[in-house]
């Protein structure tokens, strides 16, 4: 359920929705249709979607319908400032979500520049979901990795079982070889029946 | 007798196949790093019993070759007994090894160095020595001045690669860095100096190494001492005969001294200076 919160009393007719992204699809929120009101309810039905990074909205959209003040004026302008949904996570329950984590600030993306000698570093992978991973099914892998300059070294999360809220770290290590080339690959984060969690790696010789 | 004779040759030519079924796995060995599949354990008994190898000197780090396919063996050196942490292959598509000829490991760089010789010719390539696998090589380093290559060796003070040509008659030395497709200065193929011994009048070229900062080269008829920068050089007179370019020469250092060896047997000895 969503509120949208208009500057003075309004009339809502049927039609007006909230467009929100979800998990990088869009679905609405539809509102309904109310008398002398300073604010509109505008809901959504969780399916199948999932976004586990948090929704975002859009856009408010009157969608064919009207609203209007107590003067008769109608709504023009829809713009409006919305709160930060980013902690709104759809359909997390019951599975666990990844993170990647690296000097304590969360990344898709690893740059490990171009440092004219191997390089290792470490990351962690935070459990943010609300059931623990699967210790026969937990696995963290190269994947995509064509010039083979990736590898894990060091891996203390694969086989774990690691809490909701918890964390585990695994070492990557990115092989500075021929040919002087940017070289990208990805590391991934598995588990039964959770979202796989990517994290593209780039390095250039 | 003819049972011995039978045994032998079953012998060599159970060898022979070992050794080509782990080179012909070696050219299909994965692309994934440090899956180590496609070779048998067997040819890790084949590979140590090669020919063509290197320890560090620390004996953190063996490196055994065959043709297109690397042994790599990393002990915990600080043990009384050295511990093997682990051991894998380089080999693959990805390595351009073709023929190694000789290995040298480079412990400052965390490195195993390979001569390497195929039908574009001889190159030095390099490989991190810490992970296996269908690896490219670290460098790459491929010059018309490695022709006729006979050997290699490294000098981590000074990161450069000494790379003995035509029997030892010419030294090239390169950026240990250096690399056919590197961006940076250090990564020029070009030599940083050379050093020949053509046209000194000083004998067929028997046998040439490195070793203490020194480049030592036996002629027919004198001991080559050059210093690393080729500045200084100092010609020793092999005293009482000469020695003759079919022999197998090598040296021996012990302490100050340097024997040249003849056929395995001491020829001649000589008091270096400090």
């Amino acid at each position: 359920m969503f509120t949208v919160n208009f500057s003075e009393i309004v009339d809502v007719s049927s039609g007006s929705r909230l467009m929100l992204d979800v998990g990088g699809s869009n679905f609405f929120a539809n509102c309904n249709s109310q008398s002398s009101v300073s604010f509109a309810t505008c809901s959504y039905n969780v399916g199948t979607e999932q976004d586990h990074d948090g929704i975002s909205i859009v856009s408010f959209q009157l969608n064919g319908s009207t609203i209007d003040d107590l003067y008769g004026n109608i709504l023009i302008d829809t713009s409006f400032i919305a709160i930060d949904t980013s902690s709104i996570l759809i359909n997390s329950s019951g599975l666990p979500v990844f993170e990647w984590e690296e000097s304590s600030t969360v990344i898709s993306s690893y740059d490990f520049g171009d440092p004219d000698t191997n390089v290792s570093v470490t990351f962690t992978i935070n459990n943010v979901g609300n059931k623990a991973t699967t210790s026969s099914n937990f696995l963290v892998s190269i994947t995509n990795d064509p010039d083979s300059v990736y590898s894990i070294t060091t891996d203390n999360c694969s086989g774990l079982e690691i809490a909701p809220n918890g964390s585990c770290t695994v070492t990557i290590l990115y092989l500075d070889v021929d040919p002087a080339t940017t070289k990208t690959g990805e590391v991934t984060i598995s588990d039964l029946g959770a979202i796989a969690k990517n994290l593209t790696l780039t390095g250039t010789r | 007798m003819k049972t011995l004779l039978f045994l032998l040759i079953t012998y060599i030519s159970l060898s022979f196949s070992d050794t080509t079924l782990c080179t012909t796995n070696a050219k299909r060995y994965g692309s994934q790093l440090g899956v180590p599949t496609s070779i048998p354990d067997f040819c890790k008994d084949v590979l140590v019993n090669s020919k063509t190898f290197s320890f560090s000197d620390d004996n953190s780090v063996k490196a055994f070759g065959i043709k297109n396919l690397l042994y790599i063996k990393l002990f915990n050196s600080s043990q009384p007994e050295p511990l093997l942490i682990k051991d894998h292959f380089i080999a693959g598509s990805n390595t351009s090894l073709s023929n190694i000829l000789s290995i040298q490991i480079s412990i400052k760089h965390k490195r195993v160095f390979v001569l390497n010789e195929s039908q574009e010719g001889v190159s030095v390539l390099s490989f991190f020595y810490d992970v296996g696998g269908n690896l490219s090589p670290a460098r790459k380093l491929i010059s018309s001045k490695l022709l006729n290559v006979t050997k290699f060796q490294l000098s981590e003070s000074q990161d450069e690669i000494f790379v003995f040509n035509s029997g030892g008659a010419e030294i090239n030395v390169f950026h240990i860095n250096a690399d056919l497709n590197g961006k940076r200065p250090e990564n020029s193929i070009e030599p940083i100096r050379s050093f020949s011994l053509g046209g000194l009048g000083l004998g067929d070229t028997l046998f040439s190494t490195f070793n203490k900062e020194y480049f030592y080269i036996v002629t027919s008829d004198y001991l080559v001492i050059i210093d690393k920068s080729f500045c200084k050089q100092n010609l020793i007179k092999i005293s009482h005969k000469g020695i003759e370019k079919s022999s197998k020469t090598n040296l021996r250092f012990t302490g100050n001294v340097v024997s040249i060896l003849v056929d395995a047997k001491v020829h001649s000895s000589y008091q270096l200076d400090n």
